[in-house]
């Protein structure tokens, strides 16, 4: 009975239906089959080829991360993290807009993912480590945020102009943000929504 | 209308995101389901009203009463996103309940003529589930609709306990 039933589960985490449900689900089985750390990382297959082939703005960057340039490397289009896929902005912009972590700073920042790096590790030749480059959203200058007064709904206005290209980690990922466009006193901004799950019962972005 | 349909097809998004048609309010699309409501509240809405209603023209009463219900609107979609959240605590349900409180008397003070109805006096006991059973997509029957959806579409010969092949077909 339950292996006829197969059709009608499959139907209902039918992967073409866009809802929260359904992430929720995928979000579930991804950290339920993982090892422990909620990731589904692609397979740990170790980059053959050469840095050669890598732009030279994302060699700079790897070098100035890690001290060294990896003789051989990867680049991924698209990455799935806990159910979620994150992908490079020439592939799907929508999908490469991420709120980051970062160590220096207790709140987080918008950016645009354009390289997704696999190479393998420095120290452990059968590991692979994979990095997100990514531009951050630069901060406006003096205008005021018409959102600041409604901080639950986690909205900010940003420069559209981003900043140089930076290596992460992917945990240093915190989730999506939909963003769009507006005229806010004379200028053209980006709007950011965060697309967190978790709601904090305080302000936690960086003031603009 | 046309402003926050303007948006909904002009905001980037991730292709996960619960899609809302952009031609929704029309007669001929139909009604929402709670869940493209929900993103339409905490997306889609707040852009759209903050960029159309947040900037008071002084001396013009609509600009004035738009600003106002604005406010209101942003106390509801706010006890939304935190109702919704994935985390809770006793913070979260008392934020729910100050926002609830006000959207509920921002919307009298607004419209007094307007008759609460018993969805709105539900909304209030919210904050005490909230403290009592978590964060609501644990116990919210969202899952279970959505399985009764599919069963109630699946065409059956009407004769219990006798299996046909255009059963299975048919999912």
């Amino acid at each position: 009975m339950i292996q006829n039933c197969e059709p009608i589960f499959r139907k209902f985490i039918d992967p073409q239906i866009r809802n929260t449900l359904l992430t929720d689900i995928v979000g579930f089985s991804g950290g339920a089959l993982d090892s422990g750390d909620g990731e589904d990382l692609p397979p740990m297959a170790l980059p053959v080829k050469s840095v050669s082939y890598l732009s030279e703005s994302l060699k700079d960057c790897i070098l100035k991360h890690l001290g060294y340039l990896p003789t051989s490397a990867s680049t991924l289009s698209l990455l799935t993290v806990a159910g979620i896929t994150y992908s490079v902005a020439s592939k799907h912009s929508g999908n490469s807009c991420i709120l980051l972590n970062l160590p220096s700073k207790t709140t987080s920042v918008p950016a645009q993912i354009e390289h997704i790096v696999q190479f393998a590790s420095n120290n452990d030749i059968s590991g692979v480590n994979t990095l997100v480059a990514v531009r951050r959203f630069k901060r406006l200058n003096n205008q005021s945020d018409p959102f600041s007064i409604y901080p639950l709904l986690q909205t900010q206005i940003w420069s559209r102009e981003l900043g140089a290209l930076e290596l992460h980690p992917i945990g240093s990922i915190h989730c999506h943000f939909a963003c769009s466009t507006m005229l806010w006193e004379g200028e053209q901004v980006m709007v950011m929504v965060s697309l967190s799950r978790v709601r904090p019962d305080f302000l936690s972005f960086q003031s603009s | 209308m046309d402003g926050i349909r303007g948006d909904i097809v002009n905001t980037l998004r991730p292709s996960w995101l619960t899609s809302v048609p952009p031609e929704f309010g029309s007669a001929s699309y139909g009604k929402l389901k709670a869940d493209q409501w929900r993103v339409l509240g905490t997306t889609f809405l707040p852009v759209s009203l903050v960029r159309l209603w947040s900037v008071v023209e002084v001396g013009n009463p609509r600009s004035e009463r738009c600003r106002q219900i604005l406010d209101v609107t942003m106390s509801l979609l706010s006890a939304v996103a935190i109702a919704c959240s994935r985390v809770t605590s006793k913070k979260h349900a008392e934020l729910y309940s100050s926002n609830m409180h006000s959207y509920l008397s921002g919307l009298k003070g607004l419209f007094p003529e307007y008759s609460f109805r018993p969805n709105h006096h539900m909304a209030l006991h919210l904050r005490d589930y909230l403290l009592l059973y978590g964060p609501v997509h644990s116990w919210w029957t969202f899952p279970f609709e959505r399985l009764i959806g599919i069963l109630q579409r699946i065409s059956t010969n009407y004769k219990i306990g006798r299996f046909s092949n255009f059963f299975y077909s048919s999912i």
